[in-house]
């Protein structure tokens, strides 16, 4: 495990041939399956255990879609589509929306319970990597 | 309830004021949404919505919301919403909807104030352009007309997300709650086309209840919802001032029930509605001391399909029914086909064009044509 952690560290990117998630160090659970995040990214469940708000962000390009599809059903632009209908019926706030995986990274680090789906994690202390197999 | 949603809201900005050593707007959590949509609706053969046959601009709508989320588990919002669709509403401002939201649990949130409420599929996105492709949502099933009652109650509302493992997952909604109606707006301008009365002078309801479950089933993208409601004591007060008339309606009770089914598969989402409408009631009118028997019953349906084509670009189909009984089809029916284009420049921008061909009985069409179409098309931008 901790000689996994130092060779991603070392590469930088974290190319692990699946959809990754990258969430807040502060979020209370350790791991998430891919039935949680689908039911995040749907916005059926709207906060961690804890009770810490849940943030989405999405990462609006090609590579970023081609995970979301099969974990989800939707692309990234569907996604948003439908998070507008919790945002605009009092059900839930808006996703924050990026155009790259780097600046997902950022805004994952800079948002308490935040969590993105990205295709390559680049790695950092800044956030936590999960990747859903 | 009222009160009870002002409590909460104190008592979360006084802690936030305590803890707060930064930024307390940040602290808050606020976030502000809006949207603003314009259009134009030409009809052939037939008034329908535009007040007349012809084309009508008189076709727009805007909402601004703005949520907090003070605790970790509260979030207070409101939403001030209005509209003009042709003969209902004219513009006039409402709050949509405001409210105290505490998150328990996933399994278990509790609303309490104006609270939007769930009744099939589409209730909830009534208003927001952006979450359908369609111009306008199954016009049988989602009365244009009665928004007003149905949108939202002033109560509360229980809602969670149950997660069944391998038999799929199940979210759910119960509300209760009652509502004093506006006159000027849609269901109250509905009366006065019943010719009830060339006025409302009030219109409320006692109580409104009900509940919605929907199962999202172990097979991916295929969902089914059930939802019941019921709103008792509805009454309306309408006079004729140039003939001295005045007119009231009671109804006890108005019931509805909605099955839908839902499939999202690859780029294509298709679904269905089946609703069953029925209310009964009695109008008088004085000071003749008429009364009569009134009946408000209805079944409709839709089969639809959305092709995602693109990010960018989604195309729609549908065919509509509805029938004052199912049992008697051929005696009052309207069908329509409808196809729609939905085109997203950006995130924020939409624009959409709907064709609807309308198809009704002679005891429907009233005198007027018994085929008639109508085109609709609509920019939104929201924020």
């Amino acid at each position: 495990m901790i000689r996994g952690l130092m060779l991603l560290t070392a590469l930088g990117w974290a190319h692990l041939g699946a959809a990754c998630v990258l969430m807040h160090p502060g979020v209370p659970e350790t791991t998430i399956d891919a039935a949680r995040v689908r039911d995040i990214l749907l916005g059926r469940v709207s906060t961690w255990s804890d009770g810490t708000p849940v943030t989405v962000i999405l990462v609006a390009n090609k590579e970023c879609d081609a995970v979301l599809q099969p974990l989800t059903g939707r692309d990234s632009a569907r996604l948003l589509r439908g998070w507008k209908r919790l945002a605009f019926t009092g059900a839930g706030v808006m996703p924050l929306v990026v155009d790259s995986v780097r600046e997902a990274g950022e805004r994952v680090a800079r948002h308490p319970g935040s969590l993105v789906v990205v295709d390559a994690a680049p790695t950092d202390l800044r956030w936590r990597v999960v990747e859903l197999r | 309830m009222w009160g009870m949603a002002s409590l909460l809201l104190m008592t979360a900005i006084s802690q936030q004021a305590v803890a707060a050593d930064d930024d307390p707007f940040s602290r808050l959590g606020l976030e502000a949404h809006g949207f603003a949509s314009f259009g134009y609706i030409q009809s052939w053969g037939d008034a329908w919505v535009a007040g007349g046959e012809g084309g009508t601009s008189d076709f727009w709508e805007a909402a601004v919301n703005v949520i907090a989320r003070p605790l970790d588990r509260l979030r207070l919002g409101a939403q001030i919403f209005a509209r003009d669709v042709g003969e209902y509403d004219n513009g006039k401002p409402q709050l949509d909807w405001a409210y105290a939201d505490w998150r328990a649990a996933d399994s278990l949130g509790i609303q309490v104030g104006r609270v939007q409420v769930a009744i099939g599929l589409c209730n909830e996105i009534r208003d927001i352009d952006a979450a359908r492709t369609p111009v306008f949502l199954p016009v049988s099933t989602y009365s244009v007309r009665s928004r007003d009652l149905y949108v939202s109650t002033d109560g509360g509302k229980l809602y969670g997300f149950v997660d069944l493992a391998a038999a799929g997952s199940v979210e759910y909604q119960f509300f209760v709650g009652k509502k004093h109606l506006d006159p000027e707006l849609g269901f109250a301008s509905y009366f006065v086309t019943t010719g009830l009365g060339t006025q409302i002078d009030r219109i409320g309801i006692d109580s409104s209840a009900g509940a919605m479950v929907h199962w999202n089933t172990q097979l991916t993208g295929l969902a089914l919802r059930i939802t019941a409601a019921d709103v008792r004591g509805l009454q309306v007060e309408a006079s004729t001032p140039a003939l001295g008339i005045d007119s009231t309606l009671t109804v006890d009770d108005y019931r509805l029930g909605v099955l839908s089914i839902q499939y999202e598969h690859g780029d294509w989402t298709f679904a269905s509605e089946y609703e069953r409408f029925n209310g009964e009631g009695e109008i008088v009118v004085e000071p003749l001391d008429i009364r009569r028997r009134y009946s408000d019953n209805s079944d409709d349906a839709y089969v639809s399909a959305t092709w995602h084509q693109r990010p960018w670009l989604e195309w729609y189909g549908a065919i509509e029914g509805g029938w004052v009984s199912l049992s008697n089809r051929q005696h009052a029916y309207l069908y329509s086909a409808v196809v729609a284009g939905h085109l997203l420049p950006t995130r924020n921008w939409s624009v959409k064009a709907e064709f609807r061909d309308n198809r009704r009985s002679a005891a429907v069409a009233a005198g007027e044509d018994q085929r008639f179409q109508v085109l609709a098309l609509k920019t939104t931008v929201d924020f």
